[in-house]
């Protein structure tokens, strides 16, 4: 009877540890998240720009006049935003170090004020963690009323770090819808929500 | 089926009858059948969905299917194939072999084992259903990548909650497995003297254990991003849909493995018998299967090579990946060294196990072409990754199973098949087999992409020949159904206790058929 008794409990204690083991990695699927996010962060895989919060005293950070390199900049609207989005140049030179300032187009063109949400992307992405961003419309959403147009700015700077092979680097803006008044009902994915 | 109809002779049993007994069944052998009757039905389920995209690929343009429709077929064939053919195919064997191959009574959890089977029919009539919704079904790939599967209809919400349902089948059978194996084994049998196919079931298990949750947390994610306002996948609400590719094939590496490490264990069981000698390396091939379990935690980003990782990452994942060659090379080599010298007769399992040898290597090496970073950029998402998968999928679970079926089922029916009809079946489905599936490397290396209706006509000829193909072998299975049941309506020669004069191992010294309760008193292993 003993023995049985042993194997009762022993099945019970294996019945508990896979079951744990289960609710674990459930959870860890969801840990993969987070965990994702600061390996982009870390390695830039992302594509996601560096966000500096103080400006550089200029004597720390001089500007390395040997070597120049190209940023693009493009934009487009996703989801159907009635918005059009324009670089005011479509490329420039800018030397590694140096702080450089330019403004988006941003027109609404529907008929009702709407919130829109920036997200950035650089590539290659190799170079998007040298990508130092000092103010951007992106680090907030932005409202525009019906039929208004906006300039919208970007300060940054490539920092000297940049590998000796990229020579350019192309930094692109999507706006996404915020608002549900521009949802349609068969699309769900317009519904924004922060995941974190 | 008629396994009813055999076990009513046992009389001194009490049990509801009719539809009542398999409803309400906790006998591990009755449930091991629903399984495997389940199994066979969804694959011809997928079998004739394969046909119809075969049928659409005849030719180049669109004539059979309609695109939607299409995309549809290769998803539901794929997740049929996997989740509704050959797990619990491979669960049934469980289910039969286990217990009989370690002297237990019965699976430990008896009730829980009734209801992981009870659950599949309902998750597979959600997963069909979706094909008749407003939408259609799951058009994303069985991967369902993110953002594809966050839009479309309510045919992939159906889609999740199905997975959902395998999901909790196949971890409930996993964890009643690994109970019964460290619980139930009878005294003198230790860990390194069980059988290899519980050897592979025991680290299948926790691998089951271990991924398939992943696979319902990134589901889940994809729900609530359909529905809730989560932005798991979605860049503008600071998702990432690459992040989904790294959950799924989280899960879905070592998925591979759960879909073929029992049937290493099946090979192991049937190449010493008909080779007349022990198990070459058996110490081995428990630890290799251990090492190809590990690493197949560690290698998930070589199926996502070209969405854009560090040079450092693709090289990683890239030796990782080579590295499992080594532990399926060992088994290669232990079944070869166990055939060396044996006195081979090639019965039709032997047969199967031989083919399996041959041609999951075959797909094994096509494997390793895969993981070389620079040449998975051209060979990424083109038919050469389709004929990588059929081989160690095809020619490796499933014509184990085939195999696993031959030289158990004079032990589950009593009468032997016929042997004749058994060596006719393997060389049709051997034959066509590579007939469907060799041709599409080619196609592969030439760059026609998968999971698409049409290509261009330079294609044309390969896929003649692979639906062609497909056809022979889609219908070379009938003769399998045929073949079982004749063997289940008993007609054949009567089997022996041993049936294989070579066959070693507890499930060999119980009757055939095997009274309805085996080692209710546990045998004595020395």
């Amino acid at each position: 009877m003993t023995s049985s008794q042993a194997m009762k409990r022993s099945k019970t204690r294996w019945i508990v540890i896979l079951s744990g083991t289960v609710v674990l990695m459930f959870g860890f699927g969801y840990a993969l998240v987070p965990l994702y996010d600061l390996f982009c962060e870390i390695t830039g895989v992302g594509g996601k720009p560096t966000v500096a919060v103080l400006q550089l005293d200029s004597d720390e950070n001089p500007i390395d006049y040997s070597k120049e390199v190209t940023v693009e900049f493009t934009a487009t609207g996703n989801n159907n935003i009635p918005w059009t989005i324009k670089p005011l140049v479509k490329k420039t030179k800018v030397h590694l170090g140096e702080v450089h300032m330019m403004n988006y187009l941003v027109t609404n063109t529907s008929s009702q004020q709407m919130v829109g949400q920036a997200i950035p992307s650089i590539s290659p992405m190799q170079g998007a963690r040298h990508m130092v961003k000092l103010e951007c419309f992106c680090f907030n959403a932005q409202t525009l009323e019906p039929g208004e147009a906006r300039e919208m700015p970007v300060r940054f700077y490539v920092n000297k770090d940049l590998p000796d092979e990229i020579n350019t680097l192309t930094l692109s803006y999507s706006f996404f819808p915020m608002n549900e008044s521009v949802s349609t009902s068969d699309n769900q994915s317009e519904e924004q929500q922060s995941s974190s | 089926m008629s396994a009813a109809h055999t076990e009513a002779h046992d009389h001194h049993d009490h049990r509801p009858s009719g539809i009542m007994r398999w409803l309400t069944t906790t006998n591990h052998k009755d449930i091991g059948t629903m399984y495997l009757i389940f199994s066979l039905t969804m694959f011809f389920v997928g079998g004739i969905m394969a046909l119809a995209i075969r049928a659409e690929l005849f030719q180049p343009g669109l004539q059979v299917v309609n695109p939607e429709l299409f995309n549809s077929l290769t998803t539901l064939h794929a997740l049929i194939m996997i989740f509704g053919a050959i797990m619990p195919g491979f669960v049934g064997f469980a289910n039969w072999l286990i217990p009989m191959m370690i002297g237990a009574p019965d699976m430990a959890l008896p009730r829980m084992n009734n209801w992981s089977f009870w659950i599949l029919p309902f998750a597979f009539a959600l997963l069909l259903g979706s094909l008749f919704t407003v939408g259609g079904g799951p058009a994303s790939g069985w991967t369902l990548y993110a953002p594809l599967s966050v839009q479309g209809g309510a045919g992939v919400d159906m889609t999740i909650l199905s997975i959902h349902m395998m999901g909790i089948s196949s971890v409930l059978g996993a964890i009643n497995i690994i109970v019964t194996i460290m619980n139930m084994r009878a005294p003198g049998m230790n860990l390194m003297k069980m059988p290899l196919f519980v050897w592979t079931w025991l680290i299948t298990a926790f691998l089951l254990i271990a991924a398939m949750p992943v696979l319902a947390g990134a589901v889940t994610m994809l729900l609530t991003d359909r529905h809730f306002g989560t932005a798991f996948f979605d860049p503008a609400g600071g998702g990432d849909p690459v992040l989904f590719q790294h959950i799924f094939w989280f899960f879905g590496h070592p998925e591979v493995y759960i879909l073929i490490l029992p049937a290493f264990g099946i090979i192991s069981q049937i190449v010493p018998t008909f080779s007349r000698k022990p198990l070459f390396g058996y110490d081995s091939m428990v630890f290799a299967t251990a090492g190809i379990a590990f690493l197949s935690f560690i290698v998930w980003a070589h199926h996502m090579f070209t969405v854009g990782m560090p040079l450092a990452g693709e090289l990683f994942f890239m030796y990782a990946t080579m590295l499992i060659a080594v532990p399926t090379g060992v088994k290669v080599f232990n079944w070869v060294a166990t055939m060396w010298r044996g006195s081979i007769t090639l019965e039709t399992p032997m047969l199967f196990a031989l083919a399996v040898v041959f041609l999951f290597t075959i797909g094994g090496l096509s494997g390793l072409m895969l993981a070389i970073v620079p040449a998975d950029f051209q060979y990424h998402d083109t038919y050469f990754v389709v004929a990588h998968f059929h081989y160690v999928l095809f020619s490796g679970s499933i014509m184990a199973m085939m195999g696993a079926t031959y030289y158990w089922l004079p032990k589950w029916t009593g009468r032997m098949y016929s042997e004749g009809l058994g060596k006719t079946h393997f060389w049709l489905t051997t034959i066509f087999f590579n007939v469907t599936f060799f041709p599409q490397h080619f196609l592969g290396l030439a760059g026609m992409p998968r999971r698409i209706p049409d290509y261009s006509v330079q294609f044309t000829e390969f896929n003649i020949i692979s639906s062609i193909g497909a056809f022979g072998l889609g219908l070379a299975q009938l003769l399998f159904v045929y073949i079982i049941i004749q063997a289940v309506r008993g007609k054949n020669e009567k089997a022996t206790a041993q049936v294989w004069e070579g066959a070693d191992g507890l499930e060999w010294t119980v009757d055939s058929p095997p009274p309805y309760h085996t080692f209710e008193t546990p045998p004595t292993v020395k």
